[in-house]
């Protein structure tokens, strides 16, 4: 069994260092992402509070709240927390006024998937459940690597599936790059329309829309029907050959170990395209 | 008019003051009983550490106490700068932010925030100065266009400051698209409120305000002369040209310190002193002082709504003032209507 010791100094992702003197009993978490992170390395039981974005897991729900994007600080406060933890979400003013109050502030940087696997460490470093959290790393990347494999040995190698994403069917929202979902697609074998768009969250125009003719159209919101319904949509390929999924947002738009496991599935989704051709 | 009367309402203000104060400190989103605020407040005076007393004595101490008082500041600041403009201009419409400050100070905090930068690692620090720095700098900017060898006029004053201001909104757009990974924090802010605030925005608040309130108050029989046509003025011995610069100089201070660390907050800088004129009258002698110590009051409650009405959740104090602020001067112009008849 190893065990870390504390007291503990580490660089976190906003390279602030830190000072952890014990292991963390009163940990507040400030993101739904990081909260799923702390549950899933077994920190969940001493997790006080979280946001009220905070959903999953249901154990995570029932916790006091502290705020959405604006978080209460009396609220926070008060509940004495000897751990804060934040992703790059979190303002800086809000990280400042959080030590200002003589707060641990701890900040991870899940930019991507390999930043989700290096936020997993951190987090079980500071927690002191580093064995756990080594353990879903090594799950994680096996997943990873297994899913690459797959995807190398597969049609989808040589000509990835175009996959149009929309955050609202009537508005053309798409996930450009940078997004979770984007690198998700891409490996999972998959080529996103609005990647090379600028912006992270661009609003495609139909024309473009219909000249690329998606393979696979991925939602967040809404009902696949809503595309056959309208009349431009309609006439696409993937609406047509109904390849018309729904997707979670909750899994796909956090930076979680929820979200590297949804990457096989949609492996699953675009394997079909090719091999019906 | 009876002179006693307008003591009564001062000294009336002064106890209302302390008791909003009070309350503002004892009551918010976590219950802290007055016992034990009390008994915190004893111990952090007698030397204690608030982080080692528990998460009651941080809210108490390092939360409420500084925002109450931030905000008692901001409103003194606001209220009293709209009584020296509305003398200045003689123009019962002008507030704090009719010389440019609000769109200086908007600037300033959206281009640090926009672009997330930081002074000595601190963006809380950089937020404060820069708004600061943009809302003194417009109004100097405004105070130059405005000014010539006749002195300063009120009218360019006025005109320049809308321009400018307007000028200043676009180019504050065009910050918030260009930095809009921080869009949301940017809008908070200049919807303006104190959520947070406190001890890192009173070393500000606290010299800036306190010269201004001192100037202006070193000022209230000059400020009876603005009223007069400027002839009859100067035939009695003011220098109104250095009178002017005097009271945009002070009036700026305040507004500027206030808008800085306190956001956009709208109607407290031009309810209260009208409110208060209504009052006590048109004399600066009392007008100044009651708008200032009532502005106070005034801010203190709206932030207190602000951060009960729907707890945990905090409402952007702007909008309190604004909600209660808009009837309460039309209740006043339908007084002043019924008065002229």
């Amino acid at each position: 069994m190893q065990t870390v010791p504390f007291p503990l100094v580490i660089v976190d992702g906003a390279k602030n260092v830190l000072e952890i003197k014990e292991q963390p009993q009163r940990i507040i978490s400030l993101s739904p992402g990081v909260t799923e992170l702390l549950f899933a390395i077994g920190a969940g039981d001493r997790v006080v509070a979280v946001t009220t974005w905070c959903n999953y897991p249901p154990e995570a729900a029932k916790l006091a709240k502290v705020g959405d994007m604006n978080i209460n600080y009396e609220v926070v406060a008060e509940l004495s927390p000897d751990l804060v933890v934040a992703d790059n979400s979190l303002q800086q003013t809000t990280a400042e006024r959080l030590v200002n109050l003589g707060l641990t502030v701890l900040q991870v940087k899940p930019v991507n998937i390999v930043g989700i696997l290096d936020s997993l460490e951190l987090l079980g470093r500071v927690t002191g459940c580093l064995d756990q959290a080594q353990d879903l790393i090594g799950e994680l990347t096996r997943l990873l690597a297994a899913n690459r494999r797959r995807v190398e040995n597969s049609p989808l190698a040589k000509e990835p599936v175009s996959v149009l994403v929309l955050l609202d069917p009537e508005e053309l929202y798409s996930a450009g790059s940078g997004t979770y979902i984007d690198e998700v697609i891409t490996r999972a074998g998959g080529t996103n329309l609005a990647g090379g768009v600028p912006g992270a969250w661009p609003k495609l125009s139909l024309e473009y829309v219909l000249a690329k003719d998606p393979e696979v159209i991925l939602l967040t919101y809404g009902e696949p029907t809503d595309l056959v319904k309208n009349p431009y949509l309609r006439r696409l390929s993937a609406v047509k050959a109904g390849r018309v999924y729904l997707l979670d947002p909750d899994i796909y738009n956090r930076p979680t170990d929820r979200l590297i496991k949804g990457i096989p599935l949609l492996t699953e989704l675009f394997l079909p395209v090719r091999e019906a051709r | 008019m009876r002179p006693p009367h307008k003591y009564v309402v001062l000294v009336l203000g002064l106890i209302l003051l302390a008791l909003v104060i009070l309350v503002a400190v004892g009551v918010g989103s976590v219950n802290v009983a007055p016992a034990e605020m009390l008994s915190i407040l004893r111990a952090v005076l007698k030397g204690a550490d608030p982080a080692q007393l528990g998460g009651q004595a941080v809210v108490i101490v390092g939360l409420r106490l500084p925002r109450v008082i931030l905000a008692g500041l901001v409103g003194a600041a606001l209220a009293g700068a709209g009584v020296a403009f509305q003398a200045l201009f003689q123009n019962p419409l002008a507030d704090p932010y009719i010389v440019g400050v609000s769109a200086g100070a908007g600037l300033g905090a959206t281009v640090v925030i926009g672009f997330g930068l930081t002074i000595v690692g601190s963006q809380v620090l950089a937020v404060n100065l820069s708004a600061f720095i943009g809302a003194l700098g417009i109004s100097y900017l405004v105070y130059r266009i405005a000014y010539s060898r006749q002195g300063v006029s009120n009218l360019l004053l006025l005109l320049a400051g809308m321009a400018v201001s307007a000028f200043l909104s676009a180019v504050i757009s065009l910050v918030m698209v260009f930095g809009s990974r921080n869009l949301a924090e940017t809008v908070y802010w200049l919807m303006g409120g104190f959520t947070g605030r406190g001890w890192s925005e009173l070393w500000l608040a606290v010299p800036c305000i306190s010269v201004g309130l001192a100037g202006l108050w070193f000022l209230r029989r000059e400020l009876n002369m603005l009223l007069l046509p400027e002839d009859d003025a100067r035939s009695l011995g003011v220098d109104v040209g250095r009178v002017k610069v005097l009271v945009l100089g002070a009036a700026s201070l305040m507004a500027a310190a206030g808008v800085s660390v306190g956001g956009l907050i709208g109607f407290v800088g031009l309810v209260v002193p009208h409110g208060a004129r209504l009052v006590v009258g048109p004399d600066h002698r009392y007008l100044f002082p009651t708008s200032v110590i009532y502005g106070a009051v005034v801010m203190i409650l709206a932030d207190l709504v602000a951060r009960t009405a729907l707890a945990p959740l905090e409402l952007p104090v702007g909008a309190i003032t604004a909600l209660f602020g808009a009837p309460f001067f039309l209740y006043l112009l339908s007084q002043a209507k019924a008065g002229r008849r």
